[in-house]
């Protein structure tokens, strides 16, 4: 579940839990915040009226909105066999991708994304590399190395890749872990 | 019939055999594990709560839907790193069908494998000295 859908989620129950309060300290005959005030009072209370119905109808468009979107694409990669589905989650695709693109030389970290396509998979890497390298020849050589490691482990086509190298390091990584 | 018990075809002339859910489920799971490139299944927030509060669950990342004389399988499985994903999920599925039709009698519809993710091999620790039964 997406972080800002969960986020969206958490405000809904937490005002649902105040409303439920509210009507608690109803039944036990208090009202310690006042609302019966602004619900019965006079025309002085509108601009408060105002401003919870503003608070509503923006939580409902959150709600609703976030409803309607909901996780766009299935987060696994889907193989059709003769005795069922097989099903791959992303991470899983994501962490082999990400351990072949390790081993290649002059990675120092990496980083990858991977969305389904209709006809193979696309990956977005990230990585800091080596200083003294060629650039274009290690991207070239990542995208080929993990074109043919996905399609061989995974068994579905890449069907193209980003390489951004977002910095040269000279630190010197870990020889173990 | 109560809910979760099936009863194969072979139970009709001297009485009746019913199969629990989770027996079949405890089937399938050990036949996925037994297959080589698979290391372990993986089970949801409510294998680990059951798991906390007993033993060890062999029905684990399996999810079972039984009629009366079929059933379909779900696994939830995480595979070893340098196993080709395509032919562990294929061998599964035939192991885990050879496995319930052959136990049970059920005849297996559908068995669709989730491979949550993948264990990458890891430094083994040093074995410990195990202290004697007698002194």
């Amino acid at each position: 579940m997406r972080t800002s859908y969960r986020l969206v989620l958490i405000i809904g129950s937490l005002v649902m839990l105040a409303l439920a309060m509210f009507f608690l300290s109803l039944l036990m005959g208090r009202d310690p915040v006042g609302l019966t005030e602004v619900i019965t009072g006079g025309e002085e209370m509108n601009l408060y009226r105002l401003i919870g119905f503003g608070l509503f109808v923006l939580l409902f468009l959150l709600l609703f909105l976030t409803g309607l979107s909901g996780e766009t694409s299935p987060r696994t990669v889907i193989h059709e066999t003769e005795m069922g589905e097989v099903r791959i989650a992303f991470s899983a695709v994501e962490s082999l991708a990400l351990r072949a693109i390790d081993k290649i030389r002059g990675v120092k970290e990496a980083t990858v994304s991977v969305e389904a396509e209709s006809d193979g998979l696309r990956f977005a890497v990230e990585i800091v590399s080596s200083p003294d390298l060629n650039l274009p020849q290690l991207t070239s050589e990542i995208r080929s190395k993990l074109a043919d490691y996905i399609h061989e482990t995974v068994g579905i086509p890449v069907t193209g890749s980003t390489v951004t190298v977002t910095r040269v390091t000279t630190e010197s990584r870990a020889r173990v872990e | 019939m109560a809910h979760g018990i099936v009863q194969p075809q072979w139970s009709e002339k001297n009485g009746t055999v019913r199969i629990a859910n989770e027996v079949v489920g405890i089937i399938a799971g050990l036949a996925a594990s037994e297959v080589r490139g698979v290391a372990g299944m993986s089970g949801g927030v409510v294998d680990g709560i059951s798991e906390l509060l007993k033993k060890k669950s062999l029905s684990k990342g399996v999810r079972v839907e039984v009629g009366e004389k079929e059933a379909a399988v779900d696994l939830y499985v995480v595979i070893e790193y340098g196993a080709r994903i395509p032919d562990v999920a294929i061998e599964i599925q035939e192991n885990v069908k050879r496995a319930i039709e052959g136990m049970t009698g059920l005849k297996v519809v559908e068995v669709n494998v989730h491979i949550q993710g993948v264990q990458f091999e890891q430094e083994e620790a040093p074995p410990e000295e195990e202290e004697g039964r007698v002194t």
